[in-house]
């Protein structure tokens, strides 16, 4: 379910009209799919109501549609994607941002109506637009984890004094404009939503096996600089068929042949720690290697019941070597 | 290439304050402190695509920093000095883009009195010689024909033999520079990377190519150079690509010139790891084998890192550059 919020009445009402909705409370209308909430000026005022109505209902995303004045020239009744939106406070910005769309303009939400061209100009730097509700909006999406954006109608030039009458004076041209753009927005997420799906015949992927080939398939082709679909002709995907395997296990093999591309020491570190580890178990002894081969240190350890027992394995000790050990971790490593 | 250039009013009438707007041809918006607005709000690091701001300061608080033990060549006091904030290039591994909260450039102008913390600095280190470093929080050459500081920090270093200067750039802008005399003391390091590697991940900045052709100006000059190789970035054919990058350096005469050739491979704390992630998220920079190493940044696990460093190393002899004067960058033990 869609939140759409709004700061008046009068930019809303088109969007009222277009949707069908009901009046529920004198800030708030629905229908099926959809709420619409008025959130009034100021951003402390706009955060306090969407957070007291996020637990109310079942949304899934979070739309502020509004006017909005321009810091620089663009053209009045121009609906813009916002991208980052930041809080003024005295002409100065506060921490918190907030972002919205990848790309589209940087609006900043102030406490205050800016109509003094100085202000206006001071501001310029910060962003692109200024309205006095989208942060607070904002805000209260991120805290309840729901995906926000925000699209603004540039109703004005900000810093100029007449900008409240402007607005008055197209107000319906302006909600009518919100409402269609809301409509077109709206279907084409819709038809965007179908997620692309691979499946291997003859490999069992877990939930998380999946993860894993999908990350290493990305890595793997921003590596080499070649698409998945491309890439996945190299892999020995037919080769891994026709072994006698279960499923899970060819996934498994997969794997690793393409963690090996990913890192082409991986199987000679772990050839190597093999071979040191059963020629220190041949003598009873356990050493162990940091999994990450990032502690230039190893550890040995055995199991004594007597004195003797110890010197035995002291003596042992003495003709074994961690050389290839310490070859290793100093890069002294023969791969081509 | 400003979307707004804003200035202290302290400063507003410095004569370098003058001659940098005169230069950026743009209206300055005068603030009373530059950090009221510049950092106060989280401004997303790729903004800096159209909406870079310029601010021009001065820098109170430490002027000058000491660089952690393996930040240069080992057995001699290193200090960065800050004249900047931010840099005009994308590095898709830069760890600016999660260290300040903006991507804004802060351009310091009271170098005279950075100049005087290194000199309080020389006095702390008698009979040593002392590094100084730029370029730790931006390009030290980029911008160097608005800004006009070079002649300072280069006066300096021939009043103080003792005292080293590093200017770290990946610019080709080295117009200002070749206005000065070169000095034995007054270095410009170029940070390389393979051709292909330096045009997937050094966004905005000039090819190595370019980056070799002005180095190898400044050595016909009689500049001294310095090169780092830094970071370092896994890819299959590392070594011939690396041999091919010293082979064109040889061929300049470049690998026998240098100062010293740092060598470091790609690393970050967790933070820029994740900003990096978030910013480049189709880069070869999260291609390789990354844990979380020695000291808590993320960086290729040790056996593939040092692999990494002795091969280009090894290559770098063979290319004729002195052994002594390599060095491993912000590596344990190395």
């Amino acid at each position: 379910m869609h939140l759409i919020t709004m700061a008046h009445l009068g930019e809303a009402q088109g969007v009222i009209e277009k949707f069908h909705l009901q009046r529920i409370t004198p800030e708030l209308f629905n229908n099926e799919e959809m709420v619409l909430l008025l959130t009034g000026e100021g951003p402390f005022e706009a955060a306090t109501k969407t957070a007291l109505l996020i637990p109310r209902y079942p949304f899934t995303q979070i739309m502020n549609l509004g006017i909005a004045g321009s810091l620089k020239d663009h053209t009045v009744g121009e609906i813009f994607p916002v991208r980052t939106l930041y809080l003024i406070q005295d002409l100065k910005p506060s921490f918190k941002s907030f972002g919205s769309l990848e790309e589209g303009l940087d609006c900043l939400t102030s406490f205050e109506r800016i109509l003094d061209p100085q202000k206006a100009i001071k501001l310029q730097g910060l962003g692109h637009l200024v309205d006095r509700e989208a942060w607070g909006v904002a805000m209260a999406a991120k805290t309840a984890g729901l995906p926000f954006t925000a699209f603004k109608i540039i109703s004005d030039v900000a810093g100029t004094i007449d900008a409240c009458e402007i607005i008055k004076d197209r107000a319906h041209e302006f909600s009518e404009k919100l409402a269609s753009f809301l409509e077109t927005y709206l279907n084409k997420n819709e038809d965007t939503k179908s997620e692309e799906k691979f499946s291997l015949p003859g490999f069992h992927f877990t939930f998380s096996t999946n993860h894993q080939l999908k990350n290493l398939l990305n890595k793997l082709s921003i590596k080499e600089q070649i698409r998945v679909e491309d890439l996945l002709a190299t892999l020995p995907i037919d080769e891994l068929r026709e072994l006698k395997l279960a499923p899970k296990e060819r996934a498994r093999r997969l794997l690793d042949h393409m963690e090996n591309r990913i890192d082409p020491l991986k199987a000679h570190l772990a050839r190597k720690k093999e071979e040191l580890q059963m020629l220190f178990q041949k003598h009873g002894l356990k050493l162990e290697i940091d999994g990450q081969w990032e502690n230039p240190k190893l550890t040995i350890s055995f199991e004594a019941g007597s004195d003797q027992e110890i010197q035995d394995k002291i003596q042992v000790l003495k003709t074994l070597s961690i050389d290839s050990f310490t070859k290793i971790m100093n890069g002294e490593i023969c791969v081509e | 290439m400003w979307n707004e250039v804003y200035v202290e009013e302290d400063i507003k009438d410095h004569p370098r304050t003058l001659s940098i707007l005169k230069k950026v041809q743009k209206e300055a918006l005068l603030i009373e402190k530059f950090d009221d607005l510049w950092g106060r709000s989280k401004k997303p690091y790729l903004q800096k695509r159209d909406s870079l701001n310029l601010f021009l300061a001065r820098k109170h608080g430490q002027l000058l920093k000491l660089a952690p033990d393996a930040y240069g060549s080992a057995g001699e006091p290193h200090y960065y000095f800050i004249h900047a904030y931010n840099c005009i290039y994308e590095c898709q591994y830069c760890y600016l883009q999660g260290y300040f909260n903006t991507p804004d450039i802060v351009l310091f102008i009271n170098h005279e009195e950075i100049i005087q913390e290194m000199e309080k600095a020389l006095l702390s280190h008698p009979g040593t010689r002392v590094w100084f470093h730029a370029g730790e929080f931006s390009d030290s050459l980029a911008l160097t024909h608005l800004t006009g500081e070079l002649e300072l920090y280069h006066d300096f270093c021939q009043k103080h033999p003792e005292a080293v200067i590093e200017l770290r750039t990946k610019s080709v802008n080295t117009r200002e520079l070749e206005k000065l005399t070169p000095l034995p003391n007054f270095i410009i390091s170029f940070s390389l990377s393979p051709n292909e590697m330096a045009r997937r991940v050094d966004l905005k900045t000039p090819s190595t190519s370019a980056r070799l052709k002005a180095m190898h100006k400044l050595y016909e000059l009689g500049f001294k150079i310095a090169a780092h190789f830094d970071p370092i970035i896994f890819e299959d054919q590392f070594k011939a690509r690396y041999q091919e990058l010293l082979q064109t350096m040889q061929e300049l005469k470049l690998t026998e010139e240098l100062e010293y050739l740092s060598l470091g491979v790609v690393r970050f704390t967790k933070e820029v790891y994740r900003d990096a992630e978030r910013n480049y998220p189709d880069s070869v920079i999260h291609t390789g084998p990354m844990v979380k190493s020695f000291d808590g940044k993320v960086r290729y696990h040790r056996p593939m890192r040092m692999w990494i460093m002795n091969s280009i190393k090894e290559l770098s002899i063979q290319a004729g550059v002195k052994p002594e004067c390599i060095y491993l960058c912000m590596e344990e033990n190395a």
